[in-house]
């Protein structure tokens, strides 16, 4: 198998990863309850992997969160700082995972949202943020890469601009953790949501919500922490705050061994492999006039990290998908739960297919992949 | 050598300060209080060897938020 769909969930997982998965049904139970050794042991590996992720994005340890995923982490961030009447303002990249909880909000007559664009030019993308800013705009919602056409916006200058009208940003970084580094004081980051499961290839069901500072924020949920729990009102201490119930214990400690994987690597390292696959692909299929590119990693104006697009011309991308599974390689195709992107690039009717690689794609995989697409755009 | 317990809202702030303190050079353990009150937070706590007031500075400068403490 060739697996190409890493932007969806990174696979096969680092073995260090799976073996601490494994140990961790074998060795380790609930953690920050109980004081017998293995309730021990078991805070002690997630406040480990809490400190890993603090160091990665350069955050305190007490900031890190745990979710189930980045639209979680999302949905605590956005319906975390609403208040009603409170406006957002978003780019025009964003995935579903903010905007059905913004749609949401706006229904319920809470607030209101607008979309900025992003452009090649980076004084032209903060002009337009800046156009769309109100009295009541709370905070300005910015994906870290595009998850289709793998875009960066500028969001440290979005960052900047935020704070200059006393606004928060919102960071959604699950495309871009892993493969480009992120420092949340540098880039001007206030809350940041990730899922663990893509490029910092953890175990699916974990993903974290980190905040720079300390923000007020509404829970979403409640419940037990472990902490004050004489008290029916939920604890103000992060992250207690925003860790109620159980967290999935496999999960975190599968991604502390992942953080040990990237940190190993190198953020770097792991982008430049995947880039120079991703180059290889282009060059070998754009010449083609069956194939359409969407993503031209040769342009040095737009900053993108490792997901290409394309289609082939009169197949849709779902048909192109299932016909490049029969060679059994992976990809994924249609609207990735990202209507903004595709409507940004007429895309929205027909879909694209989109193939992301990981650290362990191989260039043989890929000269695999050009030679079952020759075969399909005949 | 005094022996301190301090108390942790949260057992993050907890493994949080014992990090802290072992970097210092100091020598900690991590407990559990069997009864905490309503107001002990999550009932984790550390003992520490040493003199509270320095312990309680290297804490405050690393924000670290604690309950209180006692010497054992």
């Amino acid at each position: 198998m060739i697996y190409l769909d890493n932007s969806a969930t990174s696979f096969p997982k680092p073995k260090c990863v799976i073996d601490a998965v494994n140990e961790s049904m074998m060795m380790y139970g609930n953690y920050g309850r109980s004081s017998y050794e293995m309730a021990l042991k078991t805070t002690e590996k997630v406040y480990n992997c809490r400190k890993k992720v603090a160091r990665f994005f350069n955050a305190s340890t007490e900031r890190v969160i745990f979710t189930n995923n980045c639209t979680m982490a999302l949905n605590m961030a956005i319906k975390g700082i609403a208040f009603n009447g409170c406006h957002f303002v978003i780019s025009d990249l964003e995935h579903n995972a903010v905007l059905r909880p913004l749609e949401a909000l706006k229904k319920c007559g809470i607030c209101d949202y607008s979309i900025a664009k992003v452009e090649r030019d980076v004084y032209k993308t903060i002009q337009n943020f800046e156009r769309e800013i109100k009295k009541n705009t709370v905070a300005i919602i910015c994906t870290g890469a595009s998850n289709v056409f793998g875009i960066i916006p500028p969001y440290r200058y979005i960052g900047s601009l935020a704070h200059r009208y006393n606004l928060k940003l919102i960071l959604d970084a699950s495309q871009i953790a892993g493969v480009r580094k992120i420092d949340l004081k540098k880039d001007n980051i206030d809350i940041l949501c990730c899922a663990g499961h893509k490029g910092l290839y953890g175990p699916t069901g974990i993903g974290v919500f980190v905040l720079n500072d300390d923000i007020n924020l509404n829970t979403i949920v409640e419940g037990g922490t472990g902490s004050n729990s004489l008290s029916a009102t939920q604890p103000e201490l992060l992250p207690d705050r925003f860790e109620s119930g159980t967290p999935n214990i496999s999960g975190i400690i599968g991604l502390s061994s992942a953080m040990d994987f990237i940190e190993e690597k190198g953020v770097d390292k792991i982008y430049n492999h995947e880039i120079s696959l991703i180059k290889y692909l282009q060059k070998n299929i754009e010449f083609s006039n069956d194939i359409i590119v969407y993503t031209n990693f040769f342009d040095k104006g737009i900053r993108r990290v490792p997901v290409f697009s394309f289609n082939v011309v009169n197949k849709p991308s779902e048909e192109v998908a299932a016909l490049l599974s029969k060679d059994s390689i992976c990809v994924r195709a249609g609207l990735h739960c990202a209507p903004l992107a595709h409507k940004k690039y007429n895309t929205d009717k027909i879909g694209v297919v989109r193939v992301s690689p990981s650290i362990f794609t191989k260039k043989i995989q890929i000269d695999f992949t050009i030679n079952s697409l020759f075969k399909i755009a005949k | 050598m005094k022996r301190v317990k301090i108390k942790f809202s949260s057992v993050t702030h907890a493994m949080n300060a014992k990090d802290i303190i072992q970097k210092n050079g100091g020598r900690v353990s991590i407990g559990k209080n069997t009864n905490p009150g309503m107001n002990e937070g999550c009932g984790y706590f550390l003992i520490v060897i040493g003199e509270a007031e320095k312990i309680m500075k290297i804490l405050k400068i690393n924000s670290i938020k604690i309950v209180g403490y006692d010497y054992i």
